[in-house]
């Protein structure tokens, strides 16, 4: 159809005229089928079925500066369960969430405890991270995260907590905001297999 | 007038083509297709990952993942519903949200555009990039939403209701 051609067979005689406005609308259904299309050529063999974080794989080392001290790596905490905890001072969730993680990293310390409970603050931004934590009244270690964690564990939403066992591998996927006993219950599941 | 008609004429022939999804050929599934297409084709990474998340760590943590893909086109959602309340307002046409809907595709168009565009060149669009693609998206669609009620005020009202 164009500006002032009714649809339908063209007048006997005439020169039949294109049709812009279908042309057109072709061309947009094609361009999203050709998006489609690159979007599967491109997933093909990564293995995407199968999630970044699955139950018993080897959870990907990580590392980055912590807010107080030095740095923090996943693979020298070999030995105990570590759960990762991300977030970021932004994300409402998150700090509501925190002050109970912090609970459950201070009930951590005590025998016959051994797991250690790390914030992963996806944001990375030090000054953020100081006065949320100051605010929120965090001591746990805090790492902050140049994206390379989140990305890592594919982190498409916070708050989400990943317990790791104490051979490193992968034993539990907390998704969006956990109470505190349930934070506790996981990490005791993990501890005590 | 049929479904490549339909969504072409809103770019190449507003005027004529609004006229007529006006006067009661618009299908609201068009534009509805288009967006879970559109949803499909941009976030497959995401849904794949999604049916993993299912199978490893169970629905609800694959729910949130929908979720996450979901809001990816509330935005545009938002903006359709939006645009049809303002066109019954002002037009009092019983079709104001399905021609509304069809002023979505503009920017669809240009989003299409710059995903071809940037997978040509093999690149992610950077942040000014993805800036001028939304701010010519909207502004495209804005004015084509302008035609619509024009043509739709311009309509006799047995036409519209």
């Amino acid at each position: 159809m164009s500006e002032g051609q009714p649809t339908g067979a063209p007048p006997t005689g005439e020169r039949p005229r294109v049709n812009v406005s279908r042309w057109v609308g072709r061309a947009i259904l094609l361009a999203l089928f050709v998006i489609f299309a690159l979007r599967v050529w491109s997933l093909r063999g990564q293995g995407l079925l199968h999630p970044a974080t699955p139950r018993g794989s080897l959870a990907p080392d990580v590392a980055g500066p912590l807010l107080v001290g030095d740095r923090f790596r996943l693979s020298a905490e070999r030995g105990h369960p570590v759960a990762l905890v991300f977030w970021a001072p932004w994300c409402g969730p998150c700090r509501a969430e925190l002050p109970g993680v912090e609970r459950v990293a201070q009930a951590l310390k005590a025998s016959p405890h051994t797991a250690r409970v790390i914030a992963v603050d996806t944001e990375g931004d030090r000054d953020n991270a100081l006065e949320a934590a100051a605010k929120l009244g965090l001591t746990l270690p805090i790492m902050l995260d140049d994206g390379r964690a989140s990305s890592a564990y594919q982190v498409t939403m916070i708050p989400q907590t990943v317990i790791i066992d104490r051979d490193g591998r992968i034993a539990q996927l907390l998704r969006g905001g956990t109470s505190e006993d349930a934070l506790m219950r996981a990490i005791e599941k993990v501890e005590n297999p | 007038m049929k479904l490549d008609e339909r969504i072409g004429g809103v770019l190449a022939a507003p005027g004529r083509t609004f006229a007529r999804l006006g006067a009661g050929e618009a299908r609201p599934s068009d534009i509805a297709w288009l967006i879970v297409f559109r949803l499909v084709s941009g976030e497959l990474d995401r849904f794949a990952r999604a049916i993993g998340t299912a199978r490893e760590w169970g629905i609800g943590a694959a729910a949130q993942e929908m979720l996450v893909i979901a809001t990816a086109v509330l935005p545009d959602v938002v903006a359709i519903l939006a645009a049809g309340m303002l066109l019954q307002l002002f037009s009092r046409s019983k079709h104001a949200f399905d021609v509304a809907a069809y002023a979505w595709v503009p920017y669809l168009a240009v989003q299409l555009a710059g995903a071809l565009l940037f997978s040509a060149l093999r690149h992610s669009p950077g942040p000014h990039a993805q800036t001028a693609m939304q701010a010519l998206g909207v502004a495209w669609a804005l004015g084509v939403w302008i035609v619509a009620l024009v043509e739709l005020r311009r309509l006799p009202a047995e036409a519209t209701s």
